[in-house]
């Protein structure tokens, strides 16, 4: 569990969220940092064939429509980006599954 | 039977993060495969960008950047050859914006026959486009 701007945070929460939408992969990542006096949280999702559009929009609807669909259930925004397949780390531990900038 | 899809082109689409290096990667694949690319643009979204590429072997581009390990997908789009003249690019969008088919986007390349250009676009109604621009007798470029 990480703590992002007082709310408690499961990675479990955001697969749990990843996993009904079927445009989205298997594999992601948070990473939480600070911006000023806030907490930033990101959800890093990587690109499929099946989610890949020649147009930019459709993507970028993708991750809006992913980040509305975390903060539904996490409570805060989280900013989600698509990565390209392949990039984030294959592993379930929570070492990999969340980066946390704060600490660093 | 001559279907709409023998009148498109196939456009190879690579997703591609915003950063240094990541066009020269694939390019360098289509390089040592002996693929040419044709034409391409790159839309970006700020963290990432789409590279769209029309080559002379799309299957074997598709192939080769798969293996990789680019994400890329094949879109259908439509290829023109247009004169290269003052007005063709109005006659088109204004014969597609009469229709109610949108441009969702364009690029252009002049043509190896001589005042002749390469249009691509990707419509709102493919079906549509092509038959409105089969009827207007424009020449339509096919895979």
């Amino acid at each position: 569990m990480i703590v992002v701007r007082g709310v408690n945070v499961f990675p479990s929460q955001v697969e749990s969220v990843l996993v009904k939408i079927p445009e989205v992969g298997d594999h992601f990542q948070i990473v939480v940092d600070r911006a000023g006096p806030l907490d930033v949280m990101v959800v890093k999702i990587e690109v499929t064939e099946s989610t890949l559009s020649d147009r930019i929009g459709a993507l970028m609807q993708l991750e809006e429509r992913v980040g509305e669909q975390l903060r539904d259930v996490l409570l805060i925004n989280a900013k989600v980006e698509l990565v390209e397949r392949g990039t984030l780390p294959r592993s379930s531990g929570k070492s990999q599954k969340v980066i946390d900038m704060r600490q660093i | 039977m001559r279907t709409v899809t023998n009148k498109l082109l196939k456009q190879i689409t690579l997703f591609a993060e915003n950063k240094p290096g990541r066009l020269a990667s694939a390019t360098k694949i289509l390089s040592e495969n002996g693929i040419n690319a044709r034409a391409f643009t790159i839309a970006d979204s700020g963290e990432f960008g789409i590279i769209r590429f029309v080559v002379d072997d799309a299957d074997a581009s598709l192939r080769h950047l798969r293996r990789a390990g680019f994400s890329v997908s094949e879109t259908k789009v439509i290829g023109l050859e247009i004169p290269d003249t003052p007005g063709v690019l109005f006659e088109i969008s204004r014969a597609l914006s009469d229709y109610d088919i949108n441009i969702d986007y364009a690029y252009a390349y002049t043509s190896a026959t001589p005042n002749k250009a390469i249009l691509i676009l990707q419509a709102s109604d493919l079906k549509k486009a092509v038959g409105l621009l089969t009827k207007l007798e424009f020449h339509l470029i096919e895979s």
